[in-house]
């Protein structure tokens, strides 16, 4: 390690602290104590919310170090990072990083909020922090990246379940989300991506940029798609469109419900701590990342004439056979909310509506544009077709959470 | 048009443009014929597949099938030609043996013919672009097509990938066959009919 090194490292640390000690008044002694207050009038232990807040928040904060902070890489995955210009990439990513302890700063006020200490609190977040800082850059080193957000994400659901519906539920949910999101290493289906996560974020920069550049934005389904590839145990059905339906599906369901179980689970927990109108916003939030999952090949169908010409299905009854799982996974989010939540019948309307509403206008953009209109930005010249197409869903989705936030 | 003529196109004309490509050409092609397109770049071979394929619309003209105008735009077309293009393209989500699952049901077989057995369960973009080739031929021999088009089908294959090319061609005897090409040796090794168009 160079002194130039070890200096950036102490100015990280010493900033972060000041950061910390920072926030720690601004919003340790302020927002928290008003938040909760809330928790104890709704009845809920304050004890175990912030400790679910302080793990989610951890979560959040490890993901986004993962994929935007240079901690513990190598030179090598430096370079892979930085093959324009390390010194230049070296430069935003130091800056990334103490934007990343912002977050964490405010993690650690919940736990100051809690105790309540007015000296202690700083021992205990410079502490954390620097125990933290070496857990993560460890577990990094080791490729270790999914269990901490794993565990992290089970603490932090765990802890809500617990608090919403009892110490059993914890136990249940802490171990469904352990289960359902870590899995055995198995190679990604694109190969070229070494398995490291911060050369998946340089890829995933590289795809966007790739996308721009080429006016294509066929890379960025190149990117590798989760499931099962393993062989179909079952016999299929015989007509080509039931086929299609079956086939998607099921290469889709597995990660597909796991996001519905796991985001199901915040919904009733944030309904319960929050209130049944934070519930129905989370909802419409589950509902977007839902859709977006379950609808890819959907997407590609329309793009790909190619495969419609192969396949030779009905257009119309491949369109009902893509769709099928989406329909599915929004009936059951539905439903879960109007059990729960027993919204007005229009917002349940808008959360039926918002996905094929998004999903339309995700396979509008994706049209073939009948001429480019270039935007000028400091990165060059982009194709504003590819930036629409990029954003395309988002607007349905926020334009529902309007709606159902003035219901 | 004799009784044997299975595919023909009649005053076909296609332009892109102020370009013109293909500008009233006659051809046909016999039952269980091979045809070889050559011609220099630009001279609308690809084109002539994609009209033929339905995957591109023609301008004038007509597109025959067993001596009658057809639709190469219908999905009715689609599951008697199979056209191996350019623009060839796999679903993200599945896999290569769900792919020919899609198409018919002898896909151990199909897979297994075409050198890709222990690949079937991978997806297509994890595959290299030979080995996508191979898979996109495997698509000739899940269903009984009665036409293959296909672009350039010796493109990223190795030696070993052409001889099967080579071979697979030799035994599409009960298919019309047309494919475009550069190679004067892939010709030369099918026994394909040479059609050569010239730049319009």
């Amino acid at each position: 390690m160079t002194a130039s090194d070890k200096l950036y490292r102490f100015a990280v640390a010493w900033t972060s602290t000041a950061l910390i000690a920072g926030l720690l008044l601004a919003i340790g002694r302020q927002i928290v104590p008003d938040v909760f207050d809330l928790v104890s009038r709704t009845g809920h232990d304050p004890d175990v919310v912030g400790a679910a807040l302080l793990a989610g928040t951890l979560a959040c904060w490890w993901a986004g170090v993962r994929h935007l902070g240079p901690v513990a890489a190598s030179p090598a995955q430096q370079r892979w990072e930085a093959w324009a210009d390390p010194h230049r990439w070296q430069a935003r990513a130091r800056l990334r990083v103490l934007l990343a302890a912002v977050p964490f700063a405010i993690g650690i006020g919940y736990v100051i909020g809690l105790a309540g200490q007015d000296w202690v609190p700083g021992v205990v977040a410079g502490a954390v922090l620097l125990a933290t800082g070496a857990l993560i850059a460890l577990a990094q080193r080791r490729d270790g990246g999914p269990w901490v957000v794993a565990l992290l994400a089970a603490a932090a659901l765990g802890l809500l379940a617990g608090a919403a519906w009892g110490p059993s539920w914890a136990a249940v949910v802490a171990a469904a989300v352990v289960v359902t999101t870590v899995r055995p290493r198995r190679p990604r289906s694109y190969r070229l991506v070494p398995r490291w996560n911060l050369a998946a974020a340089a890829q995933r920069r590289w795809t966007l940029g790739a996308a721009a550049t080429m006016l294509d934005v066929e890379v960025l389904r190149t990117q590798s798609v989760p499931g099962s590839g393993r062989r179909i145990p079952f016999a299929l059905p015989a007509r080509r469109a039931r086929r299609l339906a079956v086939l998607s599906a099921w290469r889709s369901a597995r990660p597909a419900l796991a996001r519905a179980a796991v985001g199901l689970v915040i919904v009733g927990a944030v309904a319960e701590v929050l209130g049944a109108k934070a519930g129905l916003l989370s909802a419409a939030v589950l509902l977007h990342v839902l859709t977006v999952a379950t609808t890819r090949d959907l997407l590609a169908w329309h793009e790909l004439a190619a495969v419609q010409r192969v396949v030779a299905v009905d257009p119309r009854r491949a369109v009902r056979a893509l769709a099928s799982l989406c329909a599915v996974v929004t009936l059951l989010v539905v439903v879960f909310v109007a059990v729960l939540l027993t919204p007005p019948w229009p917002a349940l309307m808008v959360l039926l509506v918002q996905p094929w509403l998004g999903t339309w206008s995700r396979i509008r953009a994706a049209e073939e544009p009948e001429e480019l209109t270039m935007l000028s930005t400091p990165m060059g010249a982009v194709p504003i077709q590819v930036v629409v197409r990029l954003v395309a869903g988002v607007g349905v989705t926020i334009l529902a959470l309007a709606v159902l936030g003035s219901i | 048009m004799n009784g044997s003529e299975l595919l023909a196109v009649r005053g076909l004309s296609k332009a892109f443009g102020e370009h013109q490509v293909l500008a009233g050409l006659d051809l046909s092609f016999a039952a269980g014929s091979v045809t070889a397109l050559t011609g220099p770049n630009g001279s609308g071979k690809s084109t002539l597949l994609r009209c033929l394929a339905g995957a591109t619309p023609v301008d004038r003209g007509d597109v025959l099938l067993d001596g009658a105008v057809c639709d190469p735009t219908s999905p009715e077309h689609w599951g008697a030609v199979l056209g191996i293009l350019d623009d060839h393209a796999w679903l993200p989500g599945l896999t290569v043996r769900d792919h020919l699952l899609l198409v018919g049901d002898d896909v151990d077989h199909a897979l297994d013919r075409i050198g890709l057995a222990g690949l079937g369960d991978r997806r297509a973009p994890s595959l290299s672009s030979g080995q996508r080739q191979r898979a996109a031929l495997a698509i000739t021999l899940v269903r009984p097509w009665r036409v293959l088009l296909l672009d350039e089908p010796e493109r990223h294959l190795d030696d070993e990938g052409v001889d099967l090319l080579v071979d697979l061609v030799a035994g599409w005897r009960d298919r019309t066959v047309v494919f475009a090409t550069h190679s004067a040796e892939l010709v030369d090794r099918t026994g394909a009919a040479r059609v050569t168009l010239d730049a319009v």
